[in-house]
């Protein structure tokens, strides 16, 4: 719901401001006491979900419901007892079905199903708590929903080849999901490696223009870093050790992980802006502790610069190409002795035979 | 046969057919595919059998130097891949494209 409307709908209402750091913070405490129940923990990022896996465990815990208050009980430790009675438990086969089944529990009382009611369990619920990620494109449940197929018994009741034909492999996937076939696994947790970076001063510094060249410093030498093999930060800290003692410390996590340094360097800065080093720093260091996916060079293919296709002009092999492509191709072109990216041009657009309308021209900047 | 770029070729050609065996059914129609191991370069390797045909065209040009006739059809695998195959008439061979 948008906040207008929540506004307006209850006037009373008490805003927060998102507070990402003490979520994040939060979640990896719910994790780390997760992993004393069970080494296989997962969450689902900004969304105060966590999955645990319960294979094999049987023994160990006892009963399903034994199993779902040993987790509870567990959660106590980081949470306060007002907290943990207001979540909603789930457990079933599978991510899915243990989502479903966790987001159809009331506080307080846990849904469990088993492998054999799976099926039946999942049918009566909507389409709408199928998962939405790439894989599951969402006008696929708008025009399942507009012919009027709207639980997960009806989509389990079509053909997977019609499903196939209209969706591809998302049809199929949300089929299998619906009946309770795919059973997807809890996945262990990872825990990367940090990237510590250090700089210690000839002498104590205390200007604050001093202590940001040093971490814009860094920060471009952790991400230089060949460990780091591409992957966006998410979580950096950062501190010294304090002239007469003591050592000081921030952390940030960052709402959307970046490889780009002045992505990093801004919030670091204003994080450091409110919680100062109380001395004089006699060194500096930075760790990136969380990572998100691989960077993805978005910068050589830019839309408003032609992306590298031919231009309207005509002119193919001259079209604009923006800076950092060219400065790609040309070290490519160095390297192997001959431009081995192509652009595509128009040779026959007009061709009833498909592979003479167009062609690949090498691009030779 | 393994394509390698070409440094000296400068023009490539986009979207070349490739050939495939296809098997068909009483009424010849593709109902399996699969590949003859001779691909270009990034060209789509994905076979299987063919669950239903999404659409079917012909092209016939050129009957006046060396004809072309065609007939396409675009086929959903088991693994939810799209693939547009033709069969040549001229020489009866499949191809994907």
């Amino acid at each position: 719901m948008q906040v207008p409307r929540a506004v307006s709908l209850c006037p009373s209402l008490t805003l927060l401001e998102p507070d990402p750091t003490h979520y994040g913070v939060a979640t990896q405490e719910v994790l780390g006491i997760l992993e004393t129940v069970s080494p296989v923990v997962q969450t689902v990022e900004q969304q105060g979900v966590f999955h645990v896996g319960m294979d094999g465990l049987g023994r160990l815990y006892g009963s399903p419901q034994t199993q779902v208050d040993r987790v509870l009980h567990t959660i106590l430790e980081v949470l306060p007892r007002s907290l943990v009675a207001a979540i909603r438990v789930g457990r079933a086969p599978g991510l899915f079905g243990a989502w479903v089944a966790a987001t159809s529990a009331r506080p307080g009382s846990p849904v469990l199903v088993e492998e054999s009611e799976l099926n039946r369990f999942l049918a009566p619920h909507p389409i709408s708590v199928l998962p939405i990620p790439e894989e599951m494109p969402k006008e696929m449940l708008e025009r399942l929903e507009r012919l009027d197929i709207c639980t997960l018994g009806a989509l389990g009741k079509l053909p997977a080849s019609d499903l196939i034909r209209h969706f591809g492999s998302a049809g199929r996937e949300a089929r299998a999901l619906a009946l309770g076939e795919r059973i997807d696994p809890v996945r262990p947790l990872h825990h990367p490696r940090p990237i510590r970076v250090s700089l210690d001063f000839p002498s104590p510094m205390g200007e604050r223009e001093a202590l940001h060249r040093g971490l814009d410093r860094l920060l471009e030498r952790g991400l230089n870093r060949p460990e780091r093999q591409d992957r966006n930060i998410r979580g950096i800290r950062a501190g010294g050790y304090l002239e007469e003692g003591g050592s000081w410390e921030v952390e940030i996590i960052l709402r959307k992980p970046s490889a780009r340094h002045e992505s990093l360097a801004f919030p670091l800065r204003s994080r450091v802006a409110l919680s100062p080093p109380l001395r004089s720093v006699k060194s500096l260091f930075i760790e990136f502790f969380d990572f998100g996916a691989p960077a993805v060079q978005n910068d050589l293919f830019q839309r408003t610069e032609a992306g590298g296709r031919a231009t309207e002009d005509g002119s193919l092999a001259t079209g604009r190409i923006s800076r950092p492509l060219k400065e790609a191709v040309q070290e490519l072109t160095l390297k192997l002795g001959y431009s081995p990216l192509c652009r595509v041009v128009e040779v026959e657009p007009w061709s009833r035979i498909p592979e003479r309308r167009h062609a690949l021209l090498a691009l030779e900047p | 046969m393994k394509s390698e770029p070409n440094p000296n070729i400068r023009l490539k050609t986009l979207g070349f057919p490739f050939p495939v065996h296809v098997r068909m059914d009483r009424e010849r129609y593709p109902v399996e595919v699969r590949h003859s191991g001779r691909f270009g370069s990034g060209q789509q390797r994905s076979g299987g059998k063919v669950i239903s045909i999404h659409e079917i065209w012909r092209i016939d040009d050129e009957w006046w130097r060396q004809p072309i006739s065609r007939l396409y059809y675009q086929v959903i695998l088991e693994n939810g891949k799209m693939m547009t195959l033709y069969q040549d008439l001229t020489s009866g061979s499949w191809y994907a494209q």
